[in-house]
């Protein structure tokens, strides 16, 4: 693309701007690199605050989980699993937008993704960090749960590896590593750029060591561009195979309404959907309250609309598939629980899945509604609640009517539950928060690279 | 008892347990307290200081305690105290039985106690009882638990303060000597009086005090029974149903299935599991307002209204009489015909055509003397003269039915009669009352005579603080009747013996006949030490056959090991059936709302309402635990707009109660059934849980009241039942086959094609581990649970935990309604671990903490068990459990006595499930690889299949195809639950079987 | 060299081989066996094994009676002690002690030396069964003065016999292996 030039077509067939204004290296360094330096307004610190005290509140009730028992739960016979897992999944899911932003968008040469590629890829990993407490607390003893590590103990027992939950295990902290990599990779140019701009003695110390003695030596830029370049591959790979993994939980087993081969595309489709509808959310937020309007334009924001409302289709057809493989089975089991999907006690929760999911983002048809801060904002709100209760349908539906109605049980979450749940989200902002306050939210060296006569110098060359 | 059970008040308790010497003397060599198996043992002789206690206290609670943190080993470990000198029939490890016999109400049953290092933890039958062998009462095998109740009794107490025994003996034969000087009558307010050596000891002390009043009372019956059988055969007789010899059987509103009786269960369900279709199966009708777990397993069930009963009774005689040529019995010619005609009394399920069927039935079955008619001990008095009137015409009298008299001179009184005595109480008309037993400060809730605290003229003898005893100066503690002395007739003729099992947990706790031969002695009558001598001392007068060439302490001996002593029965009292009419002419219909109150199949009338497996025992019908509801039709319910869980207001006249409401499908319209024993006052678990129905009762003790009010009452209480969902909704999962279907081959193998696998099979290289199931005989008297949580440490959760469905029980009876609401035929299918051979469960833990074992089980090692609770999420047949909270590591003892020591206790946050009794299977494989031998067929048989009084859990090995178990996995009812998950469960079903009259179906 | 080359050549790796020393270190010094093996607590009566199973050569089982009866080698009673030692060494303290013991019906807390958790259930029988000399668990008994625990008797050790029993097994006997499933020693 070129710079942007003053052209006689109507708005909607202008080329997208990902830049507004006049950005150089030197103003966007300025405007970037000094949030660290500054001190934050009141706002950050009341919000940080609040979401300090969620996490806090969350934590507590952790503990007292832990000490009393899962009982204090919602969870019973049938239903083992209910928020525990629903917020793994949840959680898991949030992340992989970020890392199909910042790795898969790279590979196909993206550029609208490089200012918002560190921001999300930060998020991919707060929300893994959320997403990896639940599978720990949720077991009955979790001081033992360094079992499913498959390590040489004097007992000669060894994991299961038929597990889902093994592969799990696995597939999340391969996850966890390789994008924390990715991520930290990215930053150490700017880490750099940090540690020579700081004035501060301890903060140049901690740069210092952050940057593993970065000094932008051309062999640097070219290792720099290599790994770069690797791990964007490897990423790819994972954000495809993370959440298929963990559809496993559920397609491996037995229990009707689990047991279905669609869920691997299915929950991937569904990890992005809600993950771009998070990025979409903070976004916004970030946007405004440290004005990047010119890094972060509205165009950024329509992109990721489209996404949104592409996936969503992708969503509708995935439900519309599942429903139509359970009816084509003729399994009396599966029959009933579609039919408790949308009908029965919880109805409500599948209708309210649907609707969030599949109506809404039905309005970014409109160029109007993908530009339009309440409009997406709501959308985004919906699609984050929709994609938590699709979880909540899919786990405690399935499970609360199976095979024997003499087993069956209705499943009524306690204040705990919520509690830990709020305490997630409360997690996810403060580090998020954190992160806005004490790291450049945006990659100055990837921005740098669309400045206005830049781009010949990147990846290896591109079109001369 | 020897003295060194003294104590002094305030001084540390201490718990004793000995084993009675084989030749039972009393105070035999005891055996010492062993909790550690390595012989940690604390002798009796021991004084009882702090250290002892202490010591004790670590080792009694390790078990429960360490099971959690045990993995890791820390620098102390311990003691080991080994017995001084060893008995030498205790081997640490190795379980004793002692032979005792368990009774309730006007019932003796023998039983085994199995015991571990003196310490009794399971109750099992007596093989040697030709009516039931191996069979015990669900009751007898929870009480175990009630043995080791914390809330027991443990010193006398004056005026709420503790002292001496000593002092306790000298008050109650002071208060003795006055009435007796003062010539006031002594009152003795006690149960049913069945032994015959207890009787004699209220025979001495009617000698020593001239004016002994005793009054034995049964609160659970409604004594209509027995009035009519005392006019029938001119006194107080037992009536016993002989199944077993019976082709037809009609139940009026009896629940002789409940499992109460395992001898009738089990004769019942011999008649019931025929070869093949053509051959000979007992029919079963029942007539009933309240849906019983007996009615629901009739061929064909009349709701007919409680009330009606009699009138159904005698239509069917008038039938019989009419059609069928059945002679009725003299003087009878005058029988006042019922002015309803049957058919009016039929409700929806079966009707006329039924009733034909029945009355030919009966008549046939006659001709053999193979008929017989059972009535509800709580139905009132025109019912029972109704049923007798019927056996007499059908002459069931001695084939199908047992009657002898009363074993003692003391046989039970009415409530009228026991209200009457209680009256005279009220007013201070004895000199002493003596309450032994019972609790009729419960079965008289607010009567005037326990309106008083502490009265100085009342002494309470009894296990527990409870309501009566608050309203005694004197309380005596009494000791269990697993540590007492006695003696029974279990069946005509047939002397059983109670042995103690362990010395009194408590030193100053003593058997109550001891308390009484203390104050005869006081009161200068026949002396004797001790009641077991006092016991000895009779049979040797009059149990022994004088002409025997045995001398007495071999036969005393042999009697102690066997627990029976076979006699020849009394010769059975002759009917004169003309007394019957008066209470027939009482016979009527009322219209209204009929209240059934009925003993408790859970607590009785509330004797039992501290134990916690007893009171989470889910209700063989309704699966409710924790409490009584108002059972109502689903009519009434619909009429009144009341839902499950919803409060009403029940009132006849001046008495009220309040109570949740449950819906009871099959219940007859108009009927509202309520069952006695709940609603206590007193002690830790019992208090507030449900509602005491003895507050509607009548003087007249009559317990089918009509023209009952009943009234929605704002506010809900939810009833914590363990079955939420009750249609199969058309799913196979419990078979039931009428003998016609069964005929044309129906219900056999699965439609649909045979589950395949890709896998290669599994090998088994010894033994193949499975179990068959014959739900024909399974009666659903649920024993089979209580005996599962006493061999396998199952913690009790409470109701909130019920509710939000966390209750433990390794195995759960499936009861499913099909048909309409208003007259649905209810199965019964016992479900615990399949032990599938493909197990879904075993390849989703993440650390192989359950996996399949080479001998065919699906093992669950608890102690690597994280928690993921995937295993349960991924078991179709939700037979898994989860340890949710911490239910036991609190547990202190005595409450942590009851534990088998060869089961862990399992710690909160660990899965567990049924391992078929692995710890019985395992000895029995060491046993057989010391001796060199296989396992032979039916030497493992779990505790389920022990307790099963119908016997229709058969365990075995499956590889061995002549065992048993293959023989009957072979059987044309055969089938699997889920079998087209392909998961290959070891536990085979048997379909059940109904005998549908013919030309009904 | 550039300071920055420095830090990220020495310093680094340097620290994480500190680190990695530590984990090291904390582990060696926290494994269980160090408690388990060589326990040997004084017990209540000074009773020498070496004196008794040694140089007397009274076998195992005159006192531990239920090796092949129970699940438990078990404790003698103290009456078992007294069938010699009413007639022999009447007179040592020790042996006064006994007799007191008897006397008074008090009870000797022996202490623990083998401990298993909870959850394990062990059984002799089938070991002692199969010919299994006591001395491969519990080391060599007859020469110790003061017993001390010689194997640390971890799952492993169980398994590792079970699996290839061969060594513990006398001479001359079929190789076989010992159960390895759970319920063979959890219930």
């Amino acid at each position: 693309m070129s710079a942007p030039a003053p052209s006689p077509l109507p708005e909607e067939l202008t080329v997208p701007r990902y830049l507004e204004g006049e950005v150089t290296a030197g103003s966007l360094d300025d405007q970037v690199l000094a949030f660290p330096e500054r001190k934050p307004p009141l706002k950050w610190f009341v919000a940080f605050a609040f979401t300090a005290a969620l996490a806090a509140a969350g934590f507590g009730f952790i503990g007292y989980t832990v000490a009393t028992g899962i009982g204090v739960w919602g969870n019973n016979r049938p239903v083992f699993w209910a928020f525990d897992i629903i917020n793994f999944v949840f959680w898991v899911g949030i992340g992989h937008a970020g890392t199909l932003i910042s790795a898969i968008l790279f590979l196909f040469r993206k550029t609208w993704r490089n200012a918002i590629a560190r921001f999300s890829e930060a998020m991919t990993i707060f929300a893994v960090m959320c997403a990896g407490l639940f599978p720990l607390i949720h077991v009955g003893r979790p001081w033992l749960a360094f079992w499913l590590f498959p390590y040489p103990n004097q007992r000669a027992l060894w994991t299961n590896f038929r597990s889902p939950l093994l592969w799990d295990v696995f597939a999340v902290s391969t996850y966890f590593s390789v994008s924390l990599m990715f991520w930290y990779l990215g930053l150490v140019p700017d880490l750099a750029s940090l540690r020579e701009r700081t004035t501060h003695p301890l903060r140049k110390k901690i740069y210092t060591v952050l940057s593993l003695g970065w000094r932008g030596a051309a062999s640097h830029w070219v290792h720099y561009e290599k790994a770069y370049l690797l791990l964007a591959g490897l990423a790819t790979g994972l954000v495809l195979s993370v959440h298929s993994v963990v559809s496993f939980d559920f397609a491996v087993s037995v229990v009707p309404g689990w047991h279905m081969t669609i869920f691997p595309p299915y929950f991937v489709a569904g990890a992005i959907f809600a993950g771009f509808a998070m990025v979409v959310l903070v976004l916004v937020v970030v946007r405004e309250s440290m004005d990047l309007q010119n890094l972060i334009t509205l165009d950024h924001l329509e992109v990721m609309n489209k996404v949104i409302l592409g996936v969503s289709c992708l969503m509708a057809y995935s439900y519309f598939m599942e429903a139509f493989t359970a009816w084509y089975s003729m399994n009396p089991y599966l029959h009933h629980i579609f039919r408790q999907y949308v009908s029965g006690t919880y109805g409500w929760a599948g209708i309210l899945t649907l609707s969030c999911n599949v109506l809404a983002p039905q309005v970014f048809w409109f160029r109007r509604a993908r530009r339009s801060y309440p409009v997406m904002i709501l959308v985004a709100l919906c699609v984050t609640v929709g994609m938590w209760f699709e979880r909540f349908v899919i786990i405690v539906i399935s499970l609360h009517q199976d095979f024997l109605p003499s087993a069956w049980h209705l499943y009524k979450p306690t204040p705990v539950d919520f509690a830990i749940l709020l305490g997630s989200f409360g997690l996810f902002f403060t580090l998020v928060l954190l992160f806005a306050r004490i790291l450049p939210v945006i990659a100055t060296t990837e921005v740098k690279a669309i400045l206005p006569g830049a781009q010949p110098h990147r990846h290896g060359g591109g079109h001369e | 008892m020897p003295d060194d059970t003294r104590r002094q008040p305030g001084e540390k308790t201490r718990y004793w347990i000995s084993v009675q010497e084989g030749t039972g003397e009393p105070g035999g060599r005891p055996a010492a307290w062993n909790e550690f198996p390595e012989g940690a043992a604390d002798p009796p002789e021991l004084p009882a200081d702090a250290l002892s206690r202490r010591r004790f206290l670590a080792l009694l609670s390790a078990s429960a305690a360490l099971a959690a943190a045990s993995a890791c080993s820390r620098p102390d470990r311990g003691e080991i105290v080994p017995y001084t000198e060893r008995p030498e029939e205790v081997t640490p490890g190795v379980p004793n039985f002692y032979a005792s016999c368990f009774s309730e109400g006007r019932r003796a049953h023998p039983v085994l106690v199995k015991t571990r290092e003196g310490r009794p933890i399971h109750v099992e039958g007596n093989d040697r009882y030709a009516a039931a062998p191996g069979k015990a009462p669900y009751r007898a095998i929870a009480e175990v638990l009630g043995l080791y109740d914390p809330d027991r009794l443990r010193e006398p107490s004056h005026r709420g303060k503790a002292v001496p025994v000593t002092e306790a003996e000298r008050l109650l034969a002071e208060r003795a000597r006055e009435a007796r000087s003062q010539g006031l009558p002594v009152l003795l307010f006690t149960e049913a009086v069945l032994s015959p050596t207890r009787a004699r000891l209220l025979a001495e002390l009617g000698k020593a005090l001239p004016r002994l009043e005793v009054v034995s009372y049964e609160a659970s019956e409604g004594g209509g029974e027995d009035r009519v059988l005392r006019s029938l055969f001119g006194g107080t007789v037992r009536l016993e149903p002989l199944p077993e010899r019976a082709e037809v059987v009609l139940s009026l509103e009896s629940d002789f299935l409940s499992g109460e009786d395992p001898g009738s269960v089990r004769a019942f369900a011999a008649g019931r599991r025929p070869e093949g279709p053509r051959e000979p199966m007992v029919r079963f009708y029942a007539a009933e307002g309240r849906f019983t777990l007996t009615g629901s397993r009739a061929d064909a069930r009349f709701a007919v209204r409680t009330g009606d009963l009699a009138a159904f009774a005698l239509g069917i005689l008038r039938l019989l009489v009419e059609r069928h040529g059945v002679a009725l019995p003299r003087g009878m010619a005058d029988l006042p015909w019922p002015a309803k005609p049957l058919e009016a009394l039929l409700g929806p399920g079966a009707g006329e055509r039924e009733a034909e069927a029945l009355a030919r039935d009966l008549a046939a079955a006659a001709r053999r003397g193979a008929a017989l008619v059972v009535a509800g001990g709580h139905l009132p008095a025109p019912v029972h003269a109704a049923a007798a009137l019927l056996n007499l015409a059908l002459g069931s009298l001695g084939r199908t039915l047992a009657v002898w008299p009363w074993p003692t001179a003391f046989p039970p009184v009415g409530r009228r009669e026991a209200e009457g005595a209680l009256e005279r109480a009220a007013e201070g008309r004895y000199g002493l009352v003596l309450f032994w037993g019972g609790n009729p400060a419960h079965a008289f809730p607010g009567h005037r005579a326990f309106a008083q605290a502490r009265r100085e003229t009342f002494v309470r003898m009894g296990l527990y603080e409870d309501e009566t005893a608050q309203a005694a100066a004197l309380v005596l503690p009494e000791a269990h009747w697993l540590e007492s002395w006695g003696d029974f007739e279990p069946r005509p003729g047939l002397r059983a013996l109670r042995q103690p099992a362990l010395r009194p947990l408590y030193p100053a706790v003593r058997q109550g006949e001891q308390w009484l031969l203390g104050l005869l002695g006081a009161l200068g009558g026949e002396k004797a030490e001790d009641y077991a001598l006092f016991l000895k001392e009779r049979w040797r007068r009059e149990e022994w056959p004088p002409a025997s060439p045995v001398p007495f302490e071999r036969f005393w001996a042999a009697a102690l090991h066997e627990g029976l002593v076979p006699g020849t029965p009394p010769p059975p009292p002759a009917p004169s059936a003309g007394a019957l009419l008066p209470h027939l002419e009482a016979a009527r219909s009322e219209t209204g709302l009929e209240l059934v109150l009925y003993p408790s199949p859970a607590l009785l009338d509330g004797r039992y309402g501290n134990n916690g497996w007893l009171q989470e025992w889910p209700d063989p019908v309704t699966k409710a635990t924790w409490g009584n509801p108002l059972w109502m039709a689903p009519a009434d319910a619909r009429r009144l707009g009341l839902k499950d869980g919803d409060r009403v207001r029940l009132s006849k006249g001046e008495r009220r109660l309040e109570s949740p409401v449950l819906v009871q499908p099959g219940q007859r319209e108009g009927v509202a059934a309520l069952a006695l024993g709940y609603g206590r006052e007193a002690l830790s678990v019992a208090r507030g849980v449900g509602t005491n129905g003895f507050s509607l009762l009548g003087g007249d003790g009559e317990m089918v009241l009509s023209g009952v009010e009943v009234e929605k009452i704002p506010g809900r209480q939810p009833v914590p039942t363990t079955q939420t969902h009750h249609r199969m909704e058309g799913r196979d999962l419990v078979r039931s086959l009428s003998l016609r279907e069964w005929a044309r081959g129906e219900g056999e193998g699965r439609e649909g094609h045979p589950p395949v696998s890709l896998y290669p099979d599994q090998e088994f290289p010894d033994h193949k581990w499975g179990m068959v199931i014959d739900l024909s005989a399974c009666v659903g008297c649920s024993g089979c649970l209580l005996a599962c949580q006493s061999e396998n440490n199952v913690p009790v959760v409470g109701p909130e935990q019920v509710l939000r469905g966390r209750e433990m029980h390794w195995i759960r009876i499936d009861r499913y309604y099909e048909g309409p609401e208003e007259a649905p035929r209810a199965v019964h299918s016992p479900m615990l671990c399949q032990h599938c051979d493909n197990a879904p469960c075993e390849n989703v833990c993440p650390v192989n903490a359950t996996n399949h074992s080479p001998d065919g089980l699906n093992q669950m090692a608890y102690n690597r068990c994280v928690g993921t609770r995937y295993c349960a999420n991924n078991c179709p047949y939700k037979v898994r459990r989860f340890n949710f909270l911490e239910w036991t590591a609190f547990k202190r003892e005595p409450e942590s006595l009851v534990f088998n020591p060869e089961v862990t206790v399992r710690p909160r946050g660990v899965m567990e499930k049924c391992t078929f009794c692995v710890q019985r299977i395992e000895e029995a494989k060491v046993r057989a690889r010391v001796e060199g031998r296989k396992v032979a067929d039916g030497e493992v048989v779990p505790a389920c299949a022990a307790a099963c009084p119908a016997e229709a859990i058969v365990f075995g090995d499956l590889k061995d195809p002549e065992s048993r178990v293959s023989k009957l996995a072979r059987s044309g009812r055969a089938y699997k639950v889920l079998e087209e998950l392909g998961v290959r469960p070891s536990v085979t079903y048997l379909a059940q079987l109904r005998n549908v009259p013919e030309d009904t179906e | 060299m550039h300071p920055y080359d420095r830090f990220a050549r020495w310093w680094l790796p340097v620290g994480g081989g500190a680190v990695l020393a530590t984990v090291l270190t904390v582990g060696w010094a926290t494994q269980p066996d160090r408690f388990a093996k060589g326990y040997a607590p004084t017990q209540p009566i000074p009773y020498s094994h070496r004196l008794h199973a040694g140089s007397m050569k009274i076998p195992c089982e005159y006192c531990h009676t239920g090796v092949r009866k129970a699940r438990h080698a078990g404790i003698p009673a103290v009456q078992t002690c007294m069938n010699c030692h009413a007639v022999t060494k009447t007179e040592s303290p020790a042996i006064r002690k006994l007799a007191e013991a008897l006397r008074t019906g008090q009870a000797l807390p022996w202490k623990r030396v083998h401990r298993l958790p909870d959850h394990v259930f062990f059984d002799h029988r089938p070991h002692v069964a199969a010919g299994i000399a006591c001395q491969t668990c519990h080391g060599e008994v007859q020469e110790m003065e003061v017993v001390s625990q010689r194997m640390s008797m971890r799952m492993g050790n169980c398994l590792g016999c079970h699996r290839d029993a061969h060594a513990a097994l006398p001479p001359g006997s079929p190789p076989r292996k010992g159960p390895e499933n759970c319920n063979a020693c959890h219930r």
